[in-house]
């Protein structure tokens, strides 16, 4: 009876058994699944689902704390706002949002794998490198975002120090010092995506590492057998292999970077001008500097829909990839 | 069938919340307890002072303080979540514009009637410190400390440029041959001036001084509340022009926020700046050699904001540390005697507001004889007969801080290279839409 | 001489070579800023705003050290209440996303898949905007400027990504498993404490540190659900004492910072064993 409505992954499911378990029974079946998921749901309610929802209720009101008592009912009107007028710099911060990310994502990517690739090599001290490089990660968050800030100066900064103390046979890339935070921002953005990058690798680094050691040895030596060189080793057996990893690894580190807020807070505050200005930071001044609580809840449901469709392919992704195996 | 397992399973966690919500012992109730929410206490340097005054009025009161220290740079952000949560401090610590992002919101009580029971509350004081605290005629925010930027600069960059000490610039003309003159004799690493170019609402308190010098009134208000907004009038498209030149010709950092200005100072690598009088106690902190009152004196002067001719009056921003009362706190009077503890009690003057740096609300008291000598030199005695008197309150109001970000957004805009005229109109048609939405 | 000539020895020493040579380029990035972090800790404040920059510190002062331990309301309470709420955090999350995550792995009923989405999907909505809203929710619940209000808002920042990676290390193992201990007649339960977590431990292990860092981490909620200063955690603690109005205080920041980061590293290099087979397992097959 009870094995009838259990379902493992690998059988069919049989979706008409549900029911209460006959006397005598132990709990069974999709209440008993429920009964699994409550607490964590009833947290996710309480604390997450009630407030977005009601976030999303805001996005339709014209709540402005400084003028509380003028909150009703105003239709799409912040959407058609914050979509078509550009005073309100939804785009600009959507665009540095994807920008940082990808940025980000892959250049920690291409070092946290260089990193892996190393580390997996038989070489001294293996494990104390192991340890010591996933420092960057447990160094608390906005003692990180401050490091940066402070080491980014223009003035005092060790970052300017190193740059213009480069000399090539009298050839000096960076002659003078390099004002970080303002100018058009272009430094500004580089100095935000250096100082998210040296948080990110290590996690990077740490998922590719175990997921090379996932692969069967006798891949490589068969590949070697057929005199595949390093590069064809790694391109034909390292890559594939860890196709799915990859693929997870990059996608979390994209949502996490889309949704950076401490590390440009400490730095830029979404300056010089607007040049980093992400939407998190965006929606956070909107909201509790310029006070306007309707504007941030209409942006972040925004965001949370395009966010939204991206999961949708994150879910396909993961799809396709299980098809693989 | 499915739905009554859900319903069964929410009932199962709701006794398990309420469980939980049972064992909750924390939150006792106390007889009264009053909040006070401040950076004051925040900050390590004045931390066990502040906390020893506010033992000693709890005890005075039979009351508890509920003692909230809130980091600088979110102040506003935890009093706006406090005050829409139904949770607001009784009493806050505030400045700039916070009185009436807060004010305007209702979240705080009119002071007027307190004020007024005080025998010459407002007479014995700063001008301009009770405006702003005041939207729409109501006092919302009583003065604390009086901290406006005076024009500070480094004798010893002076001399070493060849430039006589004693004689800071009174013009804008002169100071910019002086700055010319620094420029040329100094180090690449020392700079003329130091502006804050940072995204923050303080980096303006720190512009508008130079806005108004150079005759530019981008924003007014008539005291009810209208604000009559130009920011393309010819001396704001001058000063804004005069601060592009400034980084062009780097006589000043490209991008530097005040508090890091401030200790490039104590280090020698900025020679003009203007900065509040608590910035004596930030060299104290930073430079060994200028731990002293005595020796800050020795090694730099303050004097007013430069004027653009001379005749001209200098002009500073009143920027000032204000506390402020909750409209919901529940015993007002209570709140009050804080408020005045606060500002009048010989121990946190002593213990806390002397130490800090700013001068004391009540103006005489920065004479009499238990206070007097600790403003007894000549920088103190500068900001308190030339720079204070020419303060000026800034457009503040509800809308203001919004229409700050656009302006700071502008600011460093026009720092990195933006066109002056063409970024100012399209600021002054931003700050517009702020104002007529 | 071309690159075939080389004997093959000598072709794997010089492979050796640009090895440790990469290494070592990776490493001055990866060390260079934990350096300065140290460095700056030893410097006076005065030398930490000094142009050029000292690498090493003209003047060592333990200072930013010294000060530390006898800041009792301050720096040893935040650190004291890190544990506390995220050990709590940790410790509630694991025991709720292990049962969650047992659930969406094993059994199919109706809304499983969308519950999987919606769970996904929780990750990307920027909290900031929840702040007010959650605010007057634990004012109602009494909740504010108690240990629970940060132990439950951080459960559920970290219960998505948890439930998500428990599901992954559910479905790594194979049913058969369980199916024998039920035979024998245990219960679902049973099946899975005493069958399923034992074998996925390694993956517990790994979303216990990551719940952890999330606890450690957080800023924003940290500093709005309580307001007392000896509710503090160390984020919002550290931002409270070091960042100030009128000035930073970098080297007491940055020595504080060491002393914090040292227990966490402790425990991710006790762990790291685990942590690496835990992440593998339940990502690459999640």
């Amino acid at each position: 009876m009870a094995e009838q409505t259990t379902s493992y992954q690998d059988e069919p499911a049989t979706r008409s058994r549900f029911g209460m378990p006959a006397p005598g029974q132990a709990l069974e079946g999709p209440l008993l699944a429920w009964i699994l998921l409550a607490p964590a749901l009833l947290l996710l309610i309480v604390v997450i689902f009630y407030p977005v929802a009601h976030t999303i209720w805001l996005s339709f009101h014209s709540l402005n704390l400084s003028e509380p008592l003028n909150n009703h009912w105003i239709g799409w009107r912040n959407y058609k706002n914050i979509l078509t007028n550009p005073v309100f710099g939804f785009w600009n911060a959507v665009r540095f949002s994807i920008l940082f990310s990808v940025a980000v994502t892959v250049i920690s990517f291409v070092i946290g794998f260089a990193f892996a690739l190393i580390l997996n090599e038989r070489i001294r001290f293996q494990t104390l490198w192991r340890g010591l490089a996933l420092i960057p990660w447990v160094i608390p968050y906005v003692v990180v975002a401050y490091l940066f800030f402070y080491m980014f100066n223009s003035q005092y900064g060790i970052v300017n120090d190193v740059l213009t103390s480069i000399n090539l046979f009298g050839w000096r890339p960076v002659p003078h010092p390099l004002g970080w935070y303002g100018g058009t921002g272009t430094l500004a953005r580089v100095a935000v995506i250096t100082a998210a990058i040296w948080n990110r690798f290590p996690f990077f680094t740490l998922m590719l590492l175990a997921g090379l050691q996932t692969l069967p040895q006798d891949l490589f030596d068969a590949a070697k057998v057929d005199g595949a060189g390093a590069f064809a080793r790694f391109k034909l057996v390292t890559l594939p292999g860890l196709r799915g990893i990859i693929a997870v690894v990059t996608t979390l580190s994209l949502i996490w970077s889309l949704n950076e807020f401490a590390i440009i807070w400490a730095m830029t505050n979404g300056g010089p001008g607007v040049a980093t200005d992400n939407m998190v930071i965006h929606i956070y001044r909107a909201a509790f500097i310029e006070q306007g609580i309707s504007r941030a809840a209409t942006m972040s449901t925004v965001w949370l829909l395009m966010l939204l469709v991206f999961t949708y392919f994150y879910v396909r992704i993961m799809e396709g990839k299980a098809g693989v195996e | 069938m499915s739905r009554r397992a859900f319903t069964r399973a929410v009932g199962l966690g709701l006794a398990a919340a309420g469980t939980a919500g049972a064992l909750d012992l924390t939150s006792v109730a106390a007889a009264e307890s009053i909040s006070f929410a401040n950076w004051a206490s925040a900050e390590t340097a004045t931390k066990a002072n502040i906390d020893k005054a506010l033992a000693a009025f709890a005890k005075a009161n039979s009351v508890t303080i509920n003692n909230i220290a809130i980091p600088f740079d979110q102040v506003l952000q935890q009093l706006t979540t406090m005050t829409n949560g139904g949770n607001p401090p009784d009493v806050m610590q505030l400045s700039g514009n916070w009185p009436y992002a807060l004010g305007g919101a209702g979240a705080l009580a009119p002071l007027d009637k307190f004020a007024d029971s005080v025998p010459d509350y407002r007479k014995d004081a700063f001008p301009n410190s009770f405006e702003v605290g005041t939207y729409k005629g109501v006092l919302y925010a009583v003065p604390w400390t009086i901290t406006p930027h005076g024009f500070w600069s480094a004798k010893d960059l002076m001399t070493q440029a060849g430039l006589d000490p004693a004689k800071p610039p009174t013009t804008i003309d002169e100071l910019n041959s002086q700055m010319d003159t620094l420029r040329a004799k100094l180090p690449a690493d020392a700079y003329p001036i130091g502006i804050d170019i940072s995204k923050t609402e303080y980096a303006l308190v720190g512009f508008w001084p130079w806005i108004w010098t150079f005759g530019g009134n981008p924003m007014v208000d008539d005291g009810k509340g209208n604000v009559t907004i130009n920011w393309a009038d010819d001396g704001t498209v001058a000063a804004f022009q005069w601060l592009q030149d400034l980084v062009k010709k780097k006589l000043t950092p490209p991008d530097q926020a005040i508090k890091a200005e401030r200790e490039l100072m104590a280090n020698g690598k900025i020679a003009f700046k203007l900065d509040g009088p608590y910035l004596s106690g930030i060299f104290a902190n930073t430079n060994p050699k200028l731990s002293t009152k005595a020796a800050v004196n020795e090694h730099f002067e303050v004097t007013t904001t430069p004027v653009l001719k001379a005749g001209n009056k200098p002009v500073t921003a009143a920027d000032i540390h204000n506390l402020g009362m909750s409209s919901q706190a529940k015993d007002k009077d209570l709140a009050w005697k804080l408020i005045r503890f606060l500002t009048t009690n010989a121990e946190v003057i002593k213990t806390f507001l002397i130490p800090q740096g700013g001068m004391l609300p009540i103006k005489s008291y920065n004479s009499n004889a238990a206070y007097g000598p600790s403003y007894a030199d000549k920088i103190d005695q500068a900001f308190i007969n030339d720079v204070i008197p020419t303060m000026r309150p800034p457009a503040y109001g509800p809308r203001y801080s919004t229409a700050a970000t656009f302006i700071v957004t502008a600011l460093q805009e026009i720092a990195g290279g933006a066109d002056v005229k063409s970024r100012l109109k399209q600021l002054n048609d931003a700050v517009k839409t702020v104002y007529s939405s | 001489m071309s690159v075939h000539a080389l004997t093959p020895r000598t072709r794997k020493r010089i492979g050796r070579f640009f090895l440790y040579v990469a290494l070592a380029i990776l490493m001055v990035y990866a060390f260079f800023p934990t350096f300065w972090l140290i460095s700056t800790s030893l410097k006076p404040q005065l030398e930490a705003f000094q142009n050029p920059p000292t690498w090493i510190p003209h003047t060592i002062t333990f200072h930013s050290y010294r000060i530390l331990p006898e800041d009792h309301a301050g720096f040893v309470q935040y650190l004291k209440n890190s544990f506390i709420v995220g050990i709590a955090t940790t410790v509630i999350t694991l025991i709720a996303a292990a049962h969650a995550g047992y659930a969406l792995s094993r059994f199919r009923f109706r809304g499983a898949r969308s519950l999987v989405l919606l769970i996904l999907a929780t990750q990307m909505f920027p909290y900031v905007t929840i702040l007010i809203s959650l605010y007057t929710l634990f004012r109602q619940l009494h909740l504010l400027n108690t240990y629970q209000a940060l132990i439950l808002a951080f459960t559920a920042f970290s219960l998505p990504f948890s439930i998500w990676m428990m599901k992954g290390f559910c479905d790594t193992v194979p049913a058969d498993l369980e199916e024998a201990a039920r035979v024998d007649g245990a219960s679902r339960l049973r099946a899975l404490y005493d069958v399923l977590l034992p074998v996925i431990a390694p993956g517990v292990v790994a979303i216990g540190l990551f719940t952890f860092l999330t606890a450690w981490n957080e800023l924003l909620f940290a500093l709005t659900l309580t307001s007392s200063p000896n509710m503090r955690t160390i984020p919002p603690g550290f931002v409270l004492t070091y960042i100030g109005e009128f000035q930073d205080r970098w080297p007491d920041m940055m020595a504080a910072s060491v002393v914090v980061s040292i227990p966490v590293i402790i425990l991710f290099t006790i762990f790291q064993r685990q942590l690496v087979r835990g992440l593998t397992a339940g990502a690459v097959k999640g």
